[in-house]
Formats: structure tokens, C-alpha cells, sequence
């Protein structure tokens, strides 16, 4: 066997191998999520940005599930928190009486929350909304309408994302994947901070 | 240069050669020359036994890493580091096998991961593995593509003084003069001028001991081989930097879209994502999609029965600044949108099922993709009702089937693709469906661990059977499932952004044709060496070397020497000129190649033959 020919062998066979190993290693599912479970789930990494390296603002609008009209804009000045869910997903449940409970303890100093449901239709959302007593409305997007409004901002890498807009409506902090209660309070209140 | 070396300086010459395996028994003149360019191998390579020292040790290393022996060790392990990530579950590919894997064995599992078998293709000893090989190839390369540069510049390695030994020879008598002969030959040689097969270099010999002067031509073919061969390596190197790169900054996602819905070029909106480690998700351009209609034609003769002939969707494109475009997707022919190709992948039936509870309240409304499982499209679906109002979660589980036909003993199966007979059969579970953990579940299926299944009073496992339109009560009193009257289809569309498929496809080309000019282009060389014999006529001698076996090579240098016109075969004098043992089956066809010497010409010569045959003997080149 000659040299040449050995070479070549070897750099075929090279090259088929790279070929698969490449293939391999982009198994890396992005987001953090479980393989196969038919939706992109969260790791709960948390990210907030100074005042000014914030990108933004963000406004969205859409039809909540009672049919109302929701606007962000309506809200101006006031700490807006969005949050994207389904009644299906395990995490999103598991988060949903921290938010309740967020959302009515700040009602008074006039932080904003909104949902985002890009997958259920209105009975759903709707049976959700009662099973956790949710007292913030949710806008529906099965068009993905609203979600593509906000990913040139801030993308929503997840089911659930929340994400803390401030006074101003740029974007603070992102949480993907399940928030904590702790965690999202402390982020409200920086928020909050911030505007006094 | 070459003409200055006296023909001693030869005999001396092979011992001096330091390094390299020497073929017994072939003129290796070819070998030298080929093995290692001449100015470097003095220099270079001395005796370097004991004490290289830290420099020398480096030196060492790096020539054994860029040498073909240890390539193909790295290629080997290479090979062989990948057989853990086939036999091993991964944690890209799947968590949920790892963790398995690790509880089944807690103490091998521990030090398995610890030296990173989960991650094969990304651990530090395999990437060890994959980037010396990328040096190796890099420092192969880059000397050869030196050295062949050079030999590109080089002239054609100089005349041997003897051709007896070359596996190729011809020789020719002519009434040329030696100059002219050579001029003839070269031109064939050379070739066309603008397509030069073989690069030439003509020179003069000066008369020394033993050997009239001559006129001699070196002439070498086969450049390309190496050239194709040192295409190939780059373009290799090439596939392999532009495969790294697309891995880095592709995307790919999945997403299951039912009629007069849609889905946004966002990663959220996908049920499955990967992407590459360099991949921005801002960089998703967010345009989005709905799906109009899905149509679906199957063969209803019986020949082709329910196979497939076309499916069609009709989507709507939105673009980021609001335009509109109507657009189809058909399978393999993707839509191609803001850099992303759109393949339909799949499709299937989403009925709209509803669910009240015990209380009246709707707690479910939604269409639910079934996945087909056979070719009648039997489609198997779950459904999890977690938000009831009071009392047990519920869960169904069961078939959609298109067109149904429910035999005797209750047993329903689909006989038909398409929605003629549109049947559910669902099995009925409460309790804890298990989405409150915050746990991931596949949405795909139902973990029935810890549900209770609803029986009827013979044990038997409630079926539910649906039509659309119908409502049915839920057993145990958990409400009442309705199924639409409409059956939306859905589409699973594979959505995929690889930015580095053109680069692949140049370089695999380049690499093919490289491989293709390396293995097609034989390698030769000819020397001719042209003089006046004692005879008074010019002799023209010429041999032919080639790397390795080469049946054309005799052909070759027979081709190169048939432009010469012969002097008359049946004089005495070239015959006695012409020597060599290749000359008796040569002889007559070069006769009968070239009659022209005659008439005048071979009265002359006769008398000059006459007188060289006393002197032959001084001419050893030509007995010999």
C-alpha cells in the first residue's frame, strides 16, 4: 500500500468521523430542556440588566381571554411583569400561586402583571385561571403574534418566561423556566426602586 | 549544474543518500527526489542521535505528530473514544437514560461521569483526541504544500547516464541533427501549450570520458497527483472547519401546527429546539406562519390502497414588517424564508375535544394532535385535564381513527387515511396527573403510575367511543367528553438554518476532485539523450521511469520518440547503434512509424556508419 493511498484512507475515514462527531455534538438542546417532552422548557437562569444597558421599550397588545382589549401602553410608568404559560406545562403550575400571590400584593404600588398563552384555547386558559385564582388577565397568542412582537427585544426562550419591565418599559430581568417567589420579588422591587 | 557532474560522481552518490528507504534493483533517482526536496535534506537532517536537547525534543514531537503513522493512531482512537457515546446514554441526546443509568449504578455511574462518558463528544479527552488530529492535518499539510511548491519551481531532475535499467526505454536512429531531434521530442513531450502534459527541460551535455556530447531532455509529468492530492487534504480541512461552523450557528426546530393556526419564529413557540453553542436566539428573524389548509390525497384503488400521493400545505407567511405572501409546503419541497428551510414533516388529525367537569364547567378545550401510528392513520393522543373544578384530575388516553369500522366484538380499527368516519376511543384515568411538581412531562404521554383507571363492573376498562358532535358521559361521574364536528388536520413542520451548506457542498466537491486528480493522474518521467554516434548518424536514446507499476509508461516514451524520423531500418548502422534490450520489439514498429530517410540521404549515411562501426566500442552508453 502506498503512502498516498494510506493518507487517503485515513483522511476519508477522518472525514466521515468528523462528519458524525459534529453530529453529535449538537445534541445541545438549547433551552436546558428534557429531550422529547414536545416543548422547550426553562432552566430558571435568572438575568437582569442595568438601567442602561436595557433594550426596549417593550409595548404589546392583544385580546385577553374574555375578549378584552390589553394594551402594555395603557400602563405607562408602571412596572409591567410578563409572564408566558399553559395549562399543561409543570412548571408554569408550579409557579402560578407564586405570581397569584405576587400579583395581588403588588396590586397597590402598581406593578402590572400580564400573561401570554401561546397555546390553549380560551376554556382552558380559562379553567386554569380558576383553578389558581390568577387575578391578572393573559392575552392570547396562538398566532404567536405577540411572542414575535417581543422577540426582537427580548426572545422568550421558554415555556414559562417572565420578564420585568420597568417604569419606562424596557426590559430589566428575564427569568426562563420556572421563577421562585423570592426571587421574582426581589427583582419587582429593584424594579420598583429604580422609579421612586 | 547537472552537465558539470562527472559520471563517477554517480556511482557515489546512492551512500551518500541519508535516510530513506532505497528499492533494490530500480535507478532511485525518483525516489530521492520525490522523498525529500535535495536543499533541504542536506541541510536538515544530520545524524541527531544523543542529546536533541528541548528544542530537538519539540522538534521530535511535532514530526511524530504530523507523520501519517500517528494521523492514523488518532484516527483510530478517535474511532474508538466514540464507541462510549454509542453504548452509553447522553446527556445531550437524552438526561432521562442518564439519570436512569446513573441510579441503576450508583458507583460505576459516579466515576463514569466524573471522566465525562455522558458527554463524550464534548469531553476533554475526546476533544483532545479531535483537535491533535486537526493539527496533525494541519502540519502535514502545510510543509507539503511548501515542498510541492518548490518542486513545482524545480526542473525536471537531470539525466541518468545509463538507461539500461529504467523499466521503459526506446531508442531511435535519425539524420537529425541531435539538436533538432531533441527539439522535436520536447515539443511532444510538452504537449499542447496551453494543456502541457509534461514540463521539460532540455540541456547540453559536454563530451567527456567514455561519451560523445550530447543533447539530453528531462522531462516530468504528474504534478497534479500531488497537487490533487494536497486539494484534497485542504478541502478535507475546509469540509471540516465549515461542518464546525454550521454546527456552531444552525438551528433546528420542530413545531406542530393545526389548521387556521400558526406558529412565530420563536424559540418559544417551538415543541423542540437545538441549536448550535454559537447560535444567538435574538438572531431568529421573527417572522411568523399560519397554516390556511392541509390537503392530503391517499390511492383508493387496490392496488396502492391508502398509500400516499401528495400532501399539500397552503400557509401564510408573515414577515417582520407586516407583509403578507401565501405560500405551499410540499414534501421535499421546503419553503425558504428568511434563511430557514420549512419542511413539512409530517401530519396528522388535532380533533377539538371538550371536557366538562362534575361541575359543569368546561375544563378542557383544545384540539389535541394525535400521532399516527400506521399507514390507515390510527393516531394515538393524550389528553391531561388538570384544571377541574373539583375533585380528580383526569386523563384520557386513546385512539383517533379516521375511518372507523367497529367489528362484533366492539373493536374498532381505521380503514381509511382520510376523515370519512371520524371515530375517538379514549380510556378514562383519574387522580394526580402529575403537572403540579413543576416537573417536565412529555405532553405525548400520560404516566398512568399514579392514576386510577376507570372500569366498568366486570373490570373490563371503560372505551369510550366519540363521534364528532357527540358529547359522552365521562364514567365515575367526572363530566362529559365532546369531540368537535370538524377534525382540523395538523402539520409537523421541521424548520432548519445551517448557514455553512453551501461551504460544504464547495468542499466536498474540491476534495472529490482532488482525490479524483491524485488516483487519475499517472506520474512519470522521461529522459532522452540525443548524440552523434560514430556512425556519423544521431543516436536518440530515451527512458521512462514511473512511480510504481505503469503500463502506460512504455507507450509513453515509444510516443514521445515516434515524432523522430527514422533512419532506414535496414542499414547496418543504426542497427548497430540501437542496443538495449527493449530495442528488438520497439524496432519494428518505429520502422513502420517512420519511413521517410531515403533516397539520397541513405547513401550518405552509409559511408558514416562505416566508419563509426570501428569506434563503436568507445560508446559505452549505447552498448550497454
Amino acid at each position: 500500500m502506498t503512502g498516498t493511498a494510506r493518507r487517503l484512507a485515513a483522511a476519508l475515514l477522518a472525514a466521515g468521523c468528523a462528519a458524525t462527531l459534529a453530529a453529535c455534538t449538537a445534541a445541545d438542546s438549547g433551552a436546558g430542556d428534557v429531550a422529547g417532552q414536545g416543548y422547550v422548557s426553562g432552566d430558571g437562569s435568572v438575568q437582569s440588566w442595568d438601567v442602561g444597558d436595557r433594550r426596549g421599550p417593550v409595548s404589546i397588545a392583544g385580546t385577553d381571554f374574555t375578549g378584552a382589549e390589553r394594551d402594555t401602553a395603557d400602563w405607562a410608568g408602571d412596572v409591567v411583569v410578563l409572564n408566558t404559560w399553559y395549562a399543561g406545562c409543570p412548571p408554569c403550575r408550579a409557579e402560578a400561586p407564586a405570581l397569584t400571590d405576587l400579583a395581588t400584593a403588588y396590586q397597590d404600588d402598581g406593578v402590572r402583571f400580564l400573561g401570554i398563552n401561546t397555546e390553549d384555547d380560551a376554556a382552558t386558559a380559562l379553567a386554569f385561571e380558576r383553578t389558581f385564582d390568577t387575578p391578572y388577565p393573559s392575552l392570547e397568542d396562538r398566532d404567536g403574534r405577540v411572542v414575535a412582537d417581543l422577540s426582537g427585544v427580548v426572545p422568550l426562550q421558554a415555556v414559562p418566561t417572565t420578564v420585568v419591565l420597568d417604569a419606562e418599559g424596557m426590559v430589566a430581568a428575564r427569568v426562563i423556566g420556572e421563577v421562585e417567589r423570592p426571587t421574582l420579588e426581589s427583582l419587582i422591587d429593584d424594579a420598583l426602586a429604580e422609579d421612586a | 549544474m547537472a552537465d558539470e557532474r562527472r559520471p563517477d560522481a554517480e556511482v557515489a552518490d546512492p551512500p551518500s543518500r541519508r535516510g530513506g528507504y532505497v528499492p533494490h534493483g530500480i535507478d532511485d533517482e525518483f525516489a530521492e527526489a520525490a522523498g525529500a526536496p535535495s536543499g533541504r535534506d542536506a541541510g536538515g537532517r544530520g545524524p541527531n542521535a544523543p542529546g536533541i536537547g528541548a528544542v530537538g525534543m519539540l522538534r521530535w514531537m511535532w514530526r511524530q505528530l504530523t507523520s501519517m503513522r500517528v494521523a492514523l493512531m488518532l484516527l483510530m482512537l478517535l474511532a474508538v473514544a466514540a464507541v462510549p457515546g454509542s453504548v452509553l446514554p447522553q446527556r445531550g441526546q437524552d438526561p432521562g437514560a442518564v439519570t436512569e443509568y446513573l441510579g441503576d449504578h450508583p458507583d460505576l455511574g459516579e466515576w463514569l461521569d466524573r471522566l465525562g462518558f455522558f458527554d463524550v463528544y464534548t469531553s476533554v479527552w475526546f476533544s483532545a483526541i479531535y483537535l491533535l488530529l486537526f493539527v496533525s492535518l494541519v502540519g502535514c499539510i502545510v510543509p507539503r504544500t511548501g515542498a510541492h511548491w518548490r518542486a513545482l519551481r524545480a526542473r525536471p531532475p537531470r539525466v541518468p547516464s545509463r538507461f539500461g535499467r529504467f523499466p521503459a526505454q526506446a531508442g531511435v536512429t535519425t539524420d537529425l541533427a541531435p539538436e533538432d531531434a531533441v527539439g522535436l521530442v520536447a515539443a511532444r513531450l510538452r504537449g499542447p501549450r496551453h494543456l502541457p502534459t509534461f514540463r521539460v527541460d532540455r540541456r547540453a551535455e559536454p563530451e567527456r570520458a567514455g561519451r560523445a556530447a550530447a543533447r539530453t531532455i528531462s522531462a516530468e509529468r504528474g504534478y497534479l497527483r500531488e497537487s490533487g492530492n494536497l486539494l484534497f487534504h485542504l478541502a478535507l480541512l475546509g469540509l471540516l472547519v465549515s461542518v464546525a461552523m454550521g454546527q456552531m450557528l444552525h438551528y433546528r426546530g420542530q413545531a406542530i401546527v393545526t389548521e387556521d393556526r400558526g406558529f412565530a419564529n420563536a424559540v418559544v413557540d417551538y415543541d423542540t429546539f437545538e441549536k448550535g453553542a454559537w447560535f444567538q436566539a435574538s438572531s431568529l428573524v421573527p417572522f411568523s406562519m399560519t397554516l390556511d389548509a392541509f390537503d392530503s390525497e391517499f390511492a383508493s384503488d387496490t392496488v396502492a390502497f391508502a398509500q400516499a400521493r401528495d400532501f399539500t400545505a397552503h400557509v401564510t407567511v408573515t414577515e417582520p414588517d407586516g407583509s403578507r405572501r401565501a405560500e405551499q409546503i410540499k414534501v421535499n419541497h421546503p419553503l425558504v424564508t428568511d434563511g430557514a428551510k420549512i419542511y413539512l414533516q409530517g401530519n396528522g388529525f388535532a380533533p377539538e375535544i371538550t371536557v366538562t367537569d362534575a361541575d359543569g364547567e368546561i375544563a378542557f378545550s383544545q384540539r389535541v394532535p394525535f400521532l399516527p401510528e400506521d399507514q390507515m392513520y390510527t393516531s394515538r393522543g393524550v389528553v391531561k385535564v388538570p384544571d377541574v373544578s373539583g375533585g380528580d384530575q383526569i386523563g384520557l388516553v386513546g385512539y383517533f381513527l379516521p375511518t372507523a369500522v367497529v367489528d362484533d366484538d366492539g373493536n374498532a380499527r381505521s380503514t381509511f387515511p382520510q376523515p370519512l368516519e371520524p371515530l375517538l376511543v379514549l380510556e378514562v384515568y383519574r387522580g394526580d396527573l402529575g403537572l403540579d411538581e413543576g416537573v417536565p412531562r412529555n405532553v405525548y404521554q400520560l404516566d398512568t403510575a399514579s392514576l386510577t383507571p376507570s372500569v366498568d363492573e366486570t373490570g373490563e376498562r371503560v372505551k369510550l367511543l366519540v363521534r364528532p358532535g357527540e358529547a359522552v358521559e365521562l364514567p365515575d361521574g367526572l363530566g362529559t367528553v365532546a369531540l368537535g364536528e370538524e377534525v382540523p388536520r395538523y402539520v409537523a413542520l421541521d424548520l432548519r438554518h445551517d448557514p455553512s451548506l453551501g461551504f460544504v457542498l464547495t468542499f466536498a466537491l474540491l476534495a472529490l476532485g482532488g482525490l479524483a486528480l491524485s488516483l487519475f493522474t499517472p506520474r512519470r518521467r522521461v529522459w532522452v539523450r540525443a548524440f552523434v554516434s560514430d556512425s556519423g548518424a544521431t543516436v536518440v536514446e530515451a527512458a521512462g521511469l514511473a512511480r510504481g507499476d505503469d503500463a502506460g509508461l512504455q507507450g509513453e516514451v515509444d510516443r514521445a520518440m515516434a515524432v523522430l524520423p527514422v533512419r532506414d531500418a535496414a542499414e547496418p548502422g543504426p542497427e548497430r547503434a540501437s542496443a538495449g534490450p527493449e530495442r528488438a520489439s520497439a524496432g519494428p514498429e518505429r520502422a513502420s512509424a517512420g519511413p521517410e530517410p531515403a533516397g539520397s540521404g541513405a547513401g550518405g549515411t552509409e559511408s558514416e556508419a562505416g566508419r563509426n562501426t570501428g569506434s563503436s566500442a568507445r560508446n559505452e552508453t549505447t552498448k550497454d
